[in-house]
């Protein structure tokens, strides 16, 4: 996933659920440098949540998680890493760690 | 405003009369024609703008939004943050809307929709989609694409294979997937089709990776797709 693709899978999850978008784990990285580790560019997933309630996370990975509509259109997708998208054993919390915020808080969709 | 190339429509025409040969042909010629229409797919770009699919298939924008709005079309945003359709949805749909002919009647969009959903309920039994034990031990999502994936084998045949492998060429071609991953997908691929059925299905750690790259996407509709994943997360979460 390059930097732009990155960029428009984070509005797209970030239009989709009308709220800010929580990167997490490795790919985090590629908001923050353009010069990102040729591993972490050909990775076809980013796994996000909504900061404001990341329970929404489920919506993103309907609307463009993998074999979806998104991920065959673009060849890379989102996955919604929330609560309900986990197992039991660390279904309460969103996870922590390398998180980052990225993505238009309010995108505007035509 | 967006301005439409004058001649998308015409292309989209004859994507689906290449479709359509494609079904006739042999083998052989098949692959030949998949090659033209691999290029005008490229030609007609990714996604088509909501009023020109709702002209496509008969139908006003307003009508054509209210279909979008209640899950019943797919659209994706777009690097311009547009909701566009998909390439693929459109032709899926106006194949549909074709094959049904007059039994589609006076809203041959509605009636194409219906039987999309026919077909949907047919991916309610999950026994068979997903593991009766150790499913503690698999996140949901791994759970969802191990469904998926069965269910697709359940379908494969050799155009959905030969389109896997486009996808795949593709990605590759991009940049867009490691050689690590594509390489074991294009292992996979050669295969024959009950070996590929068999490893797209099967349960194990590598292949839980394997399918977050999976050249299978987009081969179930939206509304089975969405049902799946509803129904596993549903089944597991209970």
């Amino acid at each position: 996933m390059r930097h732009r693709e990155f960029e428009h899978a984070i509005q797209a999850a970030a239009d989709i659920v009308k709220d800010e978008i929580v990167v997490v784990g490795s790919q985090a990285v590629l908001g923050q440098c353009a010069d990102a580790p040729d591993s972490l560019l050909k990775s076809l997933e980013v796994d996000v949540f909504p900061r404001g309630d990341p329970r929404r996370a489920d919506e993103i990975d309907g609307a463009m998680g993998d074999g979806s509509p998104f991920h065959e259109t673009y060849g890379y997708y989102a996955h919604g890493v929330g609560p309900r998208s986990r197992d039991r054993a660390d279904a309460r919390e969103p996870p922590r760690g390398h998180a980052r915020a990225a993505g238009r808080p309010h995108g505007s969709v035509s | 405003v967006p301005v439409e190339p004058p001649d998308t429509s015409q292309t989209i025409e004859e994507i689906l009369r290449l479709r359509r040969a494609e079904g006739l042909a042999d083998p052989l010629l098949r692959g030949e024609l998949k090659s033209v229409r691999a290029f005008l797919e490229d030609l007609a770009g990714p996604t088509v703008s909501r009023a020109q699919a709702a002209r496509l298939l008969g139908v006003s924008q307003t009508a054509f939004d209210r279909w979008i709005n209640k899950g019943e079309v797919s659209v994706v945003i777009t690097p311009r943050g547009r909701r566009e359709v998909p390439l693929s949805e459109l032709v899926g749909l106006l194949e549909e809307i074709r094959q049904l002919g007059d039994r589609g009647g006076r809203r041959p969009l509605a009636a194409a929709i219906r039987a999309r959903h026919r077909r949907s309920a047919e991916t309610a039994d999950l026994d068979r989609l997903i593991p009766r034990r150790g499913r503690r031990g698999h996140r949901v999502a791994e759970l969802q694409a191990l469904a998926y994936h069965r269910l697709v084998a359940e379908r494969l045949d050799e155009d959905l294979v030969d389109d896997a492998r486009r996808r795949l060429r593709k990605w590759r071609s991009e940049g867009r997937i490691h050689p690590r991953w594509s390489e074991e997908w294009e292992r996979i691929l050669a295969l024959p089709l009950p070996r590929i059925a068999k490893a797209i299905s099967a349960d194990t750690k590598r292949m839980r990776e394997l399918r977050q790259t999976s050249p299978f996407a987009g081969v179930l509709t939206e509304q089975e797709r969405r049902r799946l994943l509803r129904a596993v997360e549903d089944r597991v979460l209970a």
